[in-house]
């Protein structure tokens, strides 16, 4: 074989530059998916890396910046689709992939790329239970931030008015899905967040979808800006078990649009039942007191009315009250015992023998007088036989005897004498004259002869 | 915080009893009103203090009575122009959803 042609040789340089001037053109912004391998990540920031296939194989670079701009991050083996330019470099005659942006390939590496971010974000802190903030209870303003379409904002809607027609909700609207959202939420936000300090809390929601529909909100710049809202905000992103990073770093995750519209409102039905129990049992607990009071007041009262002065004034009425009972029994018994006096003085009185009574006393009075003149005339007569008595008397008297010259002799004690022998010669007697008395002493005593014996029986001889 | 005073948020007409800031949360509120009802039904504080407590008691049962008071039932729209008030959205909603047949 005789190489005969003998074509004007070029250069190296000549032959590179000739490849490179026809190759670059074509081969700008073009779309290629591989693996990456050989990973390196310059101090520049550039990352460096082969991307390839199972028989192919082609360098690539990513600069720094570019890197930064992505989801996710390059690790070695995962499989990516990029979009770059070809560039040739003649000084070291290789090939290179001028990588502009890069995605993960596959779904898979969505995965990949939420762990990656995941974990990033999460050893940033931002996950933290500390960081989470309480909702509030009863809040007074809620922003949705969501789809001014579809049924999340309806079933949000419905649910808070349904529960609690209290809370008040304002919509802030944004798309939820397509390559802008993520941005056009943070822009949504942003430009009303001065609003933010008059809601006490904000809702982020989005119906269920698959899991590029939900990438919004896997999206670093949304998930870091939503980290940094001044007021507590709910995640209602996706169905039950889509979990979203805007989940973890809200403040509270809720499982379905009208979970966090439960979350955020108390029942209102609920609330004015508690309240009226609080002012029931309130009031009741007050009515208590005022009852207690008033049960001691009545305490103190009893206790006061054992003291003396008011335990004396019961008395004092009671003995009225008492005197007053037996008065009036008194009074009734005087009156019945007079009465039934009456009666008898009546009856009595009927049967009364006044009649005969004066006449008897007439009777008596005039046998008193009878008497008394009886008693007169007796007397008289008495008096006048004492008279004649007397006369008679007075004639046989011994001192009569005397006047006709007779003496009686008396012993010395005075008893007279009608004997001579009672006196012995020497006895002193005496003689009793008419005319007075004598005393004398016997001479001699002769008796027993009478010198009257001749005289008459018949005069008195009797003298005492 | 600041104390409002306008009268139709001051209950106070008693000298000592202080007003309930707007800003006050239905939880706070409430959470002092039970308080005062367990201090009230303990039983063991003056009659006087007690009516004090009673008038504060009303006072808070009054602020949340009024926070359950359906005011406006309509949703604002909140954007970059500000807050303005809409026709009902959920209405503009239904429509939208109307022919997915989602209620």
């Amino acid at each position: 074989m005789q190489p005969n042609l003998r074509p004007r040789a070029l250069s190296v340089t000549q032959l590179l530059l000739e490849v490179k001037r026809r190759l670059e053109p074509g081969f700008q912004d073009r779309i290629v998916a591989g693996e990456v391998s050989n990973l390196k990540i310059h101090s520049s920031g550039n990352r460096y890396f082969s991307l390839k296939d199972s028989k192919s194989q082609v360098s690539c670079i990513l600069g720094a910046k570019q890197a930064k701009g992505l989801d996710f991050s390059l690790e070695e083996g995962i499989r990516v689709v990029v979009e770059g330019s070809l560039q040739l470099y003649p000084d070291r005659g290789s090939l290179q992939l001028m990588v502009r942006t890069a995605k993960p390939d596959g779904l898979g590496q969505f995965h990949q790329m939420f762990e990656q971010l995941k974990e990033k974000l999460r050893l940033e802190g931002l996950f933290e239970e500390s960081r989470k903030r309480a909702l509030p209870y009863f809040p007074r303003r809620v922003l949705l931030v969501t789809s001014s379409e579809g049924a999340v904002l309806h079933d949000l809607i419905t649910t808070f008015q349904r529960r609690n027609p209290c809370v008040r909700l304002s919509l802030c609207p944004v798309p939820v899905q397509g390559e802008e959202a993520a941005a056009r939420i943070v822009e949504a936000i942003q430009n009303v967040r001065h609003h933010l300090q008059h809601y006490q809390c904000l809702v982020v929601a989005r119906g269920g979808g698959s899991l590029t529909d939900l990438w919004t909100f896997n999206r670093e710049p949304l998930v870091r800006y939503l980290a940094t809202l001044p007021i507590p905000f709910v995640s209602a992103v996706g169905h039950e078990t889509d979990f979203t990073l805007v989940d973890f770093v809200a403040d509270r995750r809720a499982a379905t649009p009208t979970a966090a519209a439960e979350l955020l409102s108390p029942s209102r039905s609920d609330l004015l039942a508690d309240l009226q129990q609080q002012r029931k049992r309130m009031t009741h607990a007050l009515e208590r007191k005022v009852e207690k009071q008033h049960s001691l007041l009545n305490t103190c009262k009893l206790v006061l009315s054992k003291f003396p002065q008011t335990r004396l004034e019961q008395e004092r009425s009671l003995c009225r009250r008492l005197s007053q009972q037996l008065n009036s029994n008194l009074l009734n018994r005087i009156k019945r015992t007079a009465q039934e006096l009456k009666g008898l003085q009546t009856a009595l009185h009927r049967k009364s023998p006044m009649a005969l009574l004066q006449t008897e006393r007439r009777s008596l009075a005039q046998l008193v007088s009878r008497l008394d003149r009886a008693m007169v005339a007796r007397q008289n007569l008495a008096r006048q036989e004492l008279i004649a008595l007397k006369a008679g008397l007075g004639a046989m008297s011994p001192l009569k005897i005397l006047d006709r010259g007779y003496a009686i002799c008396f012993d010395e004690s005075g008893r007279p004498l009608q004997l001579a022998q009672e006196l012995k010669p020497g006895q002193r007697f005496s003689l009793q004259f008419r005319d007075g008395k004598i005393s004398a002493l016997v001479e001699e005593s002769q008796h027993g002869i009478r010198r009257d014996q001749e005289a008459s029986p018949a005069s008195p001889e009797t003298i005492t | 915080m600041s104390i409002a005073d306008s009268p139709s948020e001051s209950q106070s007409h008693v000298s000592g009893i202080r007003a309930i800031p707007e800003e006050t949360s239905y939880e706070a509120a409430m959470s002092e009103l039970r308080q005062v009802v367990d201090k009230l039904e303990r039983g063991n504080l003056s009659l006087d203090d007690s009516l004090d407590l009673y008038e504060r008691g009303v006072q808070l049962s009054q602020f949340c009575e009024n926070r359950l008071v359906v005011v406006d039932e309509r949703v604002t729209l909140l954007t970059q122009t500000g807050l303005q008030v809409r026709p009902n959205v959920i209405e503009s909603a239904i429509e939208k959803n109307g022919d997915r047949g989602e209620q």
